[in-house]
């Protein structure tokens, strides 16, 4: 509509001006000459230009559109010069002043090429889709065109679809680049613009967006083109074109001189000759020769932004070369271009200036500043290329700290970039959808209040002719009885799906736990593996008394000792054993840690220190680290707690985070009564000491392991990764003066960009692990290790991908990286993950000057990065608008019908209810009994059926009680609530069971590394002193046998302490579902074995029975046994039976025998029958903890000649 | 001593040596008629012949406690067999209290002096609780425990300056007496108002200057039972 509108305007317009100034025509003419001069200089001198422009500007009062045309003209020389500010004021005029289509998408395409330039996405995707318009209505009128006309128009079709495709090319958009440049040859058919053809082969020459066999056949292709545009720039004196072809001579020979010498060799010598009649002292390395020509025609043409690009050519050629001192001079002066557009045109707004590096002031961005200022522009893409180089040739030369500086603002830019478009354009659209939505909400409510007020009308109408006839039943008082069933149903299915969500978050918290708990039971059972040890212990102590106080060495008791240290030594073996199995398993979980978060828990734990009137100071802190949470946590409490048990009242506790370079230290001051020098070696050096001896004498102090399990945790991390090497556990302390304990953790710097790279480690794939490593590798300077760590991230990347192609750390060909073919086909993997792994190579390429892998390894992150933040919803979006535009139309149809239909439905269902008015009885009576049903209230019922006898009277009590029972049938919503209230308390108890035992396991972790290492050592020297024994010697033995069994039972005593009271969890447990439960897993083991055998279950219990039993360790204990015991040939029985009270659990091997021996060893220590250690322990916790002694586990052959494990459990009284 | 009959039950062969050899080296009295390792290989050696004294391991194999089952059953079924508890449960106090329940007549730990002439001695005697010294250490650490909290309770009367009616006005309140209900109590002729002044009184007693914030009867009663004015074991309220 408004466009025929206009068409009509302009038509007048022409009209007028045809017929309006016949005089005016030579005028015209003298304008329109001067135009087209202006048009051919373009790319030749671009002060003739403006010259001529504004020439023809001043002439052309009274001929617009040639007045425009000098418009854009101007607008073309103010883009060359990067005032963009211009060029939008310049375009506005001419937008405001001309209603010429031609001369509109002229503007249009000129204002695309600004956008792209400064990189305002949305601004150029809402100019493209004006353009779009534009020219299919002129595509239309193409044959009505003048002469002069047609030109402007093969310009603005080719200008439109070659900035199109740099756009495009810029986003790493391949494909629908080389589809925009499909599009120019067509366009340049009609008219010749010599021009346009020299940009069109520019732009495929260097760009790589020729497809070819192979990266050969590409590069000829390209070279093909880009000479082609050489020579005809040449010819037709573009000094633009062949100052940009030149460059691109550059940056190709420099990597395949040898390839184009040989298979274009006429063309090679052709330009090198060309360069040699040049100049009198001819540069003989060619790239170099070119650059600089190129360098030259730029500076003449005056084209900031090319010269600035041709510095950063020539600073890659010094570097190819390996002249990084000039190659950063290069760059500088490159920089210095920058700087020099950005004060020509913004001086005023803002007088910083970008610099190389500026060793003062790390953190500061300018550009930054400049992007995040609406009132500069500039090219980000531009300072980002020389961003990335500076920081490439920084780190040649060894200045890590440039060079990181340099590619911090490159990452920076490139983010920035992308942010742009993307939430811009998205709120943009945002904001228009939700005017257009308000708008038809609008109309939705007038329309639908229109229907009801009409539904309304009628009803009255149609109530007022029923109400004579259904006097008896009030249309009201059915009303709270219709209100009660459907608030119920919906009330009811509302908590249903809430209860049910409930129920699956709490088998995921269920599941955790039992793993855990599955753990810590075998954490527990290590422990009694530790105390079995002391008898052993016990016997070497009784026999060396005896030899004592006999005064000489028995040679049998020698003998024994022996004997027994070597027992000794077999369970230390198998403990080492045991924990190296499960090495691994009990990852840290380590993740980004707001420490603030962790103070403020401590903080609200205050309440402890003002019973004993101890001021609690918790600094607030901004630091983040690396590190598990729940375990920091944990150290921060225990050292508060310690803090405020040695602090006398009136006294200070204070918390507080104070980030180094490297890491965080987190202390905790006290003004408690201090520590001596001694005191302090004690609790930093030895493993083992005894808490009593530090300190105040007082009473109520533990054993001191609070702070040996905090000094375990940091060895523990130490452990884990190089990146933690920085962590460190200290005290420094005067007596009297108070303590100050600490420790170290890994800091992470910038978390909101690590965050954004690094998803949490939490869901840990193989190539998550390795890619943490990695990440921790670099971040430790361990560059080599993380090579080969991100090679092993690939290697499990694309193992989980076969039939892709394959992903590598490096590849000279210049082949496409796999990851944008999986991405591109919509393979499913982790491309954030790549995206930081690909970054990480780079910054671990530079570090190592590896220029190829840097090159190959940046590049793939770039692309990956552009391709999976592309808004892809861009170009789309104009289109989409339009739609939304039409379907609001359909829409507004759309609610007249239903409001149609709805009037119609009431109007249908009041006269369907003068219908029924016969049957309304009947419906009364199924109401009422449907609702009774479903309150489940059968007196009620009964007496409801001994009313109906009586006619009139059972409708009054029909309504009676349907008030009664709506009231009464609230019970299921109430019900449902609290189940749904009942669940979130589970979750809760669970999660913080979970985190309990989490800890409980690391710490225990860590106390039996301890006794393995610890206790190492002295079987072996009591071994050596007892064979080598003298009468003499028994003084010394008898010494050191004491100190080994006071060093191990502390260490146990630090062990048993956090066995605690392991959450044992008493339930009464039916025997039957047992008993399945117990055949699941057994066939769970047999099918992995590949046995089909079936398994028998025996329950000679008849009457139903419970034990007394924790759930979750009875299932670890079935599968431990059943872990055990099934072997290839397994026939399995499991029995139940009663035995006074026990039940007695059976399981029968009928296939396998074990001989006597092997059955009475069984439940001893042995490396190879660890599940069996793991259930008698969980027996034993059965034992204790049922308060019932007495419970069984025996191993024993069985009357079919196989073998049968059978234990026993408490009957619920 | 006589020569008597012994069947050693242990089930760790290596400890089963050691045992046997302190038998053989310094009470060459007792003959072993034998050893088993596990609870079936016990009834077996009985069915043989019985003994004039077991000495029973605790735990055996997979079943950690089935000790103290098989010296119910020997006590029962076996009367005039001593039963000696030899074990290496040196943390775990209920199981002593349970085997001594079960009819053991001693219990010997497997640390110090392991077992000596002078125990078995003293059980073939007839003579019950026969204990070695790491055992009867713990033993009197708890006995001297109890009998200092009793000597506390009256300490802390004197220290306290509690009369009788502080007593009985602190061990209501603990019961869940209002002070109304108190001040009904025969035994108390006080009234509601009076209670109240003794409360303030009895916090300013029993708390420090800087403690006394926010003391309510609850505190106030537990901070009796802590102080050991009141007596867990005795809190029951006066006879109306």
């Amino acid at each position: 509509m408004r466009n025929s509108l206009c068409l009509t305007l302009v038509c007048l317009l022409g009209l007028l001006a045809a017929c309006g100034n016949p005089a005016g025509q030579s005028q015209t003419e003298v304008i329109d000459s001067l135009n087209a001069r202006a048009y051919r200089y373009r790319y030749i001198d671009i002060d003739s230009v403006e010259r001529l422009s504004e020439e023809s500007y001043r002439r052309s009062v009274d001929y617009p559109d040639g007045r425009d045309e000098a418009r854009l003209n101007l607008a073309f020389v103010a883009y060359q010069r990067m005032d963009f500010d211009r060029v939008d004021s310049v375009l506005g005029q001419l937008r405001h002043d001309t209603r010429n289509d031609l001369l509109l998408l002229c503007a249009d395409v000129m204002q695309m090429k600004a956008s792209q330039r400064t990189g305002d996405g949305e601004r150029f995707f809402q100019v493209k889709g004006l353009a779009e318009e534009r020219m299919q209505h002129l595509s239309a009128r193409e044959a009505r065109l003048s002469p002069h006309e047609i030109a402007l128009w093969v310009y603005a079709q080719s200008e439109y679809h070659l900035i199109a495709s740099t756009y495009y090319f810029y986003q790493e958009q391949d494909s629908l680049a080389r589809t925009e440049l499909r599009h120019v040859l067509p366009a340049l058919q009609l008219h010749v613009d010599t021009a346009q053809w020299v940009y069109y082969n520019y732009m495929l020459g260097p760009g790589g967006l020729v497809e070819g066999r192979d990266a050969s056949d590409v590069t000829l292709q390209e070279f093909d083109y880009l000479f082609r545009a050489y020579t005809t720039s040449r010819r037709n004196g573009f000094r633009y074109f062949e100052a940009n072809c030149l460059q691109a001579f550059a940056s190709m020979f420099l990597t395949n001189d040898s390839l184009i010498r040989e298979n274009r060799s006429d063309e090679y010598h052709l330009l090198r000759f060309q360069h040699m009649l040049r100049e009198d002292k001819p540069e003989t390395f060619l790239p170099l020769a070119f650059a600089r020509h190129a360098l030259t025609l730029f500076e003449e043409y005056d084209d900031l932004f090319q010269t600035a690009c041709t510095y950063r050519t020539l600073g890659e050629i010094c570097f190819y070369r390996g002249d990084y001192d000039l190659s950063l001079k290069n760059y500088a002066k490159a920089l210095h271009c920058v700087n020099l557009h950005h004060l020509r045109y913004y001086g005023v707004v803002s007088p910083d200036t970008l610099s190389a590096f500026r060793p003062d002031d790390l953190e500061r961005s300018v550009e930054q500043e400049w992007i995040d200022n609406p009132r500069i522009s500039t090219v980000p893409e531009w300072i980002a290329g020389i961003r990335q180089q500076l920081s490439l040739t920084y780190s040649a030369l060894g200045e890590k700290q440039a060079s990181d500086y340099n590619r911090n603002f490159y990452l920076d830019l490139l983010q920035a970039t992308n942010q742009n478009q993307e939430l811009e354009s998205r709120t943009e659209e945002l904001e228009r959808q939700t005017r257009s939505l308000r708008n038809r909400m609008v109309l939705c409510v007038v329309l639908l209040v229109v229907a009801l007020l009409l539904a309304y009308l009628v009803r009255r109408m149609l109530k007022r002719r029923v109400r004579t006839s259904l006097q008896e039943l009030e249309d009201e008082q059915w009303q709270p009885y219709r209100d009660f069933v459907n608030w119920r149903t919906q009330t009811l299915a509302e908590l249903e799906d809430e209860r049910e969500e409930g129920e699956e978050l709490l088998q995921v918290c269920r599941r955790r736990v039992t793993d855990d708990k599955r753990k810590n039971a075998e954490n527990r059972a290590k422990v009694s593996l530790v105390h079995a040890i002391v008898p052993f212990l016990d016997r070497i102590g009784g026999e060396v008394m005896r030899m004592n106080q006999e005064g000489k060495v028995s040679p049998e008791r020698r003998e024994y000792i022996v004997e027994l240290v070597d027992e000794i030594d077999r369970c230390n073996a198998i403990l080492t054993e045991w924990i190296r199995m499960e090495q691994g398993q009990l990852s840290l979980h380590l993740s980004t840690v707001d420490l603030n978060r962790l103070f403020s828990i401590i903080a609200d734990g205050h309440y402890a220190f003002d019973q004993k009137h101890v001021s609690l100071q918790v600094q607030p802190t901004g630091a983040y680290v690396k590190a598990d949470e729940s375990l920091t946590l944990f150290m921060v409490n225990t050292l508060c707690d310690n803090a405020r048990k040695f602090t006398p009242e009136g006294g200070t506790v204070t918390l507080s985070a104070e980030a180094a370079e490297e890491y965080v230290e987190v202390r905790v001051t006290d003004t408690g009564c201090g520590l001596s020098d001694e005191e302090v070696d004690t609790l930093m050096h030895s493993k083992v000491y005894d808490a009593k001896e530090i300190g105040p004498k007082n009473e109520g102090k533990g054993f001191g392991f609070g702070l040996m399990n905090c000094r375990g945790i940091i060895e523990k991390y130490k452990k884990t990764s190089a990146i933690f090497s920085c962590c460190d556990f200290g005290v420094s302390s005067k007596l009297g003066q108070g303590s100050t304990f600490y420790f170290r953790l890994p800091r992470v710097v910038r978390a909101a960009l690590l965050m954004l790279l690094f998803p949490l480690l939490c869901q840990a794939g193989a190539e998550t692990q390795y890619y943490d490593s990695l990440f921790l590798a670099n971040v430790e300077g361990d560059y080599e290790e993380a090579v080969r760590l991100a090679q092993k991230t690939l290697d499990a990347l694309n193992q989980s991908h076969p039939g892709m192609p394959q992903m590598c750390l490096v590849d000279s060909a210049g082949n496409e990286p796999a990851e944008m073919r999986w991405a591109k086909e919509g393979v499913e993997a982790d491309y954030e993950l790549i995206v930081g792994l690909r970054n990480e190579m780079s910054l671990a390429a530079l570090a190592l000057n590896d220029w190829q892998m840097y090159q190959y390894n940046n590049r793939a992150c770039i692309r990956l990065h552009k391709y999976l933040h592309q808004d892809k919803s861009l170009p789309t979006y104009y289109r989409r608008l339009e739609r939304t535009h039409r379907n609001s139309n359909y829409l507004l149809l759309l609610i007249i019908g239903v409001s149609v239909v709805i009037l119609a439905f009431a109007v249908r269902l009041l006269v369907g209810l003068q219908l029924y008015k016969k049957r309304e009885i009947d419906e009364l009576k199924n109401y009422c009994l449907a609702l009774f049903r479903m309150a489940q209230k059968r007196p009620l019922h009964e007496t409801f059926l001994s009313a109906t006898s009586t006619y009139p009277e059972m409708r009054k009590q029909a309504i009676g009680y349907q008030r009664q029972v709506a009231q009464e049938s609230v019970l299921p919503v109430n019900r449902l609530q609290d189940e749904i209230g009942r669940l979130a308390d589970e979750r809760a108890r669970l999660e913080f069971e979970q985190n309990r035992l989490y800890i409980q396991n690391q710490i225990l972790d860590n106390c039996l590394s301890t006794i393995k290492h610890e206790s190492m050592y002295y079987p072996s020297r009591i071994r050596l002193l007892t064979e080598k024994m003298g009468d003499d010697d028994i003084e010394q033995l008898s010494e050191l046998v004491r100190y080994y069994r006071h060093v191990y039972s502390l260490l146990c005593r630090q062990a048993d302490e956090q066995v605690g009271e392991p959450g044992f969890k008493r339930q009464h447990l039916q025997v039957a579902p047992l008993l399945q439960e117990a055949k699941a897993i057994a066939e769970r083991y047999l099918k992995r074995q590949g046995n089909e055998a079936e398994v028998n279950i025996v329950d000679h219990i008849s009457e139903p029975l419970s034990v007394l039993a924790d759930e979750t360790l009875l299932q670890v204990l079935f599968d431990s046994l059943l872990s055990g015991m099934v072997q290839g040939q397994t026939r399995l029985t499991i029995e139940a039976s009663r035995e006074e009270n026990f039940v007695r659990f059976t399981l029968r091997d009928s296939a396998s025998a074990l001989s006597a021996e092997q059955l009475a060893n069984l439940f001893f220590p042995d490396s190879s029958r660890i599940s069996y250690l793991v259930a008698k322990q969980i027996i034993r916790e059965h034992d204790t903890y049922a308060n019932h002694p007495g419970l069984r586990l025996v191993a024993q052959p069985s009357a079919d000649g196989g073998y049968e494990i059978f234990f026993t459990l408490m009957v619920k009284a | 001593m006589e020569p008597f009959k012994v069947i050693i039950v242990e089930d760790v062969k290596l400890e089963l040596k050691g045992t046997e050899q302190i038998f053989r080296t310094e009470i060459p009295e007792a003959e072993v008629i034998g050893t088993a390792q596990n609870e079936s290989e016990v009834w077996k050696l009985f069915r043989v012949a019985v003994p004039d004294l077991l000495l029973l391991d605790l735990g055996l194999g997979g079943s950690t406690t089935i000790g103290v089952e098989i010296c119910r059953q020997v006590r029962v079924r076996y009367p005039q067999c001593h039963v000696l508890i030899f074990t290496g449960e040196i943390l775990n106090e209920r199981l002593w209290v349970e085997v001594l329940k079960a009819g053991a007549d001693g219990i010997i730990l497997k640390t110090g002096e392991l077992l000596t002439r002078d125990d078995v001695q003293l059980v073939m005697k007839g003579r019950r609780l026969v204990f070695n010294q790491p055992i009867l250490e713990k033993i009197v650490e708890r006995f001297q425990r109890s009998v200092m909290a009793e000597t506390m309770k009256r300490d802390a009367a004197i220290n306290y300056d509690i009369d009788e009616y502080d007593e009985r006005f602190l061990r209501h309140l603990a019961l869940g007496y209002t002070k109304d209900m108190i001040a009904q109590l025969r035994s108390m002729p006080f009234g509601a108002k009076s209670l109240e002044k003794r409360q303030a009184d009895l916090v300013n007693r029993l708390f420090a200057e800087n403690e006394r914030n926010g003391v309510n009867a609850t505190r106030l009663a537990v901070r009796a039972l802590q102080l050991h004015i009141l007596d867990l074991d005795n809190l029951r309220p006066d006879e109306e």
